[in-house]
């Protein structure tokens, strides 16, 4: 039991010292190709934080609302039953404006602040609805509640809602597809330099084998390679976000590369970090291990 | 250990190295030497005991057990009781001399006093002992082979494949050599060697067998 422990630690102890024995001495073009791959995803991560900032102005700042303008002759209870037909229509909050609410937002909103003007306003309803609404929802609730009598003219933000979802669905899938392209660009990175290293690592395979190491833990040290290089990357590259988000003023928690505004909400503004770090590891733990299993073939014996 | 080729038959990746229909028993102990002409299939012999390739024809059997049949796990146990030493010394050049030969003793799991004991008392019995903390990249071939030898001697196996390792050695160390593995034979190591036919190698008390394009015959 204890000879198995110490087999186990002494072939993780080996793992590691190569790894870092390989890293040292490919250093060059380790470094190499660590900066090229960081100054090409830079591009992309930054117009994928471009549209995260489009996808958080169309999440945040577009609700759905209507504005319903009554009848200057309607009545009280008109309105009050105006009101609770909208509240059974699901969560919508409605709010009645009083003809001098109305006439001072009227006025405030062509930066008059003081009038004394004998225009006659008339009770205003605005309605808010939530903002995931469906849009045909939106759309039938708003014409149900404007078909009323009591309504003189009505307005929505129906069609900005159609064009912001649109946008947020372009940002999506630009994120998705960036990602993406990020996952392969790191995976072929990683494949490439992986095969470079374990061709001049091959001298020492021979000896590997011949002292009993199954290809399995020789090919051990190169995936470690590719982890800590991973890491790397993905800390170079949350580390350059954060240095954008800070020139560009930008709070740094709502600064993502994912559409996780929710997560960031509450309060977990770490979760792009890791999944960050997470992806890019992963991509080159995967080029690594494709290309030590190309070369497992060519190890031969003499 | 016992190791039996039944009907073997085996070609290497070229195709070009065939063995047909070997049969051969290496009984537990005993000292077996097979020479042949270049590309008769004797380091196939070692790489089909030693688990390295499969043979496309018959059996090998270690203590009886196909050898075929052994999943991973036993195929490592099976290779970690056995020695191969090449012709061409395979040494670790970013190790010293008593790494490379204390390297096969740190990854069985051995304590670091017996690791020191047992690769101290290899160097010694090779000569090599005040080489310990050389680079073996500066060293002759000579050397680096009696570096192997030490790696497997320090090891201990229950079974030794040498593969026409006189090729690099001077006769000092030739005979050096005979007497080590006569003696590591008679400590109850199986040992195969194979050798080229124009270096053939007399050895007191070992079983000479030839191999001709592949067929195995007394000699």
């Amino acid at each position: 039991m204890i000879s198995r422990l110490l087999e186990i630690y002494r072939l993780q102890q080996w793992s590691l010292t190569t790894a870092v024995y390989l890293l040292r001495k490919f250093k060059l073009s380790n470094s190499v190709s660590l900066i090229t791959i960081f100054c090409v995803i830079l591009i992309p991560v930054t117009l994928v934080s471009i549209s995260n900032s489009i996808l958080h102005i169309v999440q945040k700042e577009t609700s759905p609302y209507s504005y319903f303008i009554f009848k200057t002759d309607a009545l009280k209870k008109d309105i009050e039953s105006f009101v609770g037909i909208a509240n059974e229509l699901g969560e919508i909050k409605v709010e009645i404006l009083s003809p001098e609410t109305l006439k001072n937002q009227f006025f405030e909103s062509l930066g008059i602040y003081s009038v004394d003007s004998a225009l006659v306003f008339p009770y205003a309803a605005q309605v808010t609805y939530p903002p995931n609404i469906v849009l045909e929802d939106f759309k039938s609730n708003h014409e149900l509640m404007s078909n009323r009598q009591v309504i003189k003219s009505a307005e929505s933000n129906h069609q900005l809602i159609t064009r912001a979802r649109i946008v947020e669905k372009v940002a999506i899938g630009f994120m998705v597809v960036t990602l993406f392209i990020i996952n392969i660009f790191c995976t072929l990175v990683s494949f490439v330099s992986s095969k470079n290293v374990l061709f001049l690592y091959s001298t020492e395979i021979k000896g590997l084998i011949l002292s009993g190491l199954t290809l399995n833990t020789i090919r051990r040290p190169i995936i470690l390679c590719s982890v800590i290089n991973g890491i790397l990357l993905g800390v170079c590259l949350y580390s350059a976000s954060i240095f954008l988000a800070v020139k560009s003023n930008y709070f740094i928690n709502e600064y993502l590369f994912l559409p996780n505004q929710k997560l960031s909400d509450e309060g977990y503004s770490e979760s792009p970090l890791v999944f960050l770090v997470l992806m890019t590891t992963l991509s080159f733990i995967l080029g690594s291990i494709i290309a030590s299993k190309q070369i497992k073939a060519k190890i031969v014996i003499e | 250990m016992r190791i039996e080729f039944l009907n073997c038959s085996a070609k290497n990746r070229t195709g070009y190295t065939t063995l047909n229909g070997i049969n051969l028993t290496l009984r537990e102990g005993s000292f077996n030497i097979v020479s042949g002409d270049d590309k008769s299939g004797k380091s196939l012999l070692l790489y089909l005991a030693y688990g390295l390739i499969k043979s496309t024809d018959g059996m090998v059997l270690i203590d009886k057990q196909p050898l075929k049949n052994f999943n991973n796990k036993r195929l490592i146990s099976h290779q970690r009781d056995m020695a191969l030493i090449t012709k061409n010394p395979e040494l670790i050049d970013r190790l010293n001399v008593f790494d490379n030969v204390s390297l096969p003793l740190r990854i069985r799991g051995i304590s670091q006093d017996e690791i020191n004991h047992r690769a101290r008392a290899a160097l010694k019995e090779l000569d090599i002992k005040h080489l310990e903390f050389a680079s073996p990249k500066n060293l002759s071939t000579g050397v680096r082979q009696r570096i192997c030898i030490a790696r497997f001697v320090a090891l201990r196996p229950k079974v030794l494949l040498i593969n026409d390792i006189f090729f690099h050695l001077n006769s000092k160390e030739k005979q050096m050599i005979d007497q080590l593995l006569i003696g590591l034979n008679e400590a109850g190591a199986t040992i195969l060697l194979v050798t080229d036919i124009t270096r053939i190698h007399r050895i007191e008390g070992a079983r000479f067998l030839t191999l001709w394009r592949g067929e195995l015959s007394p000699s």
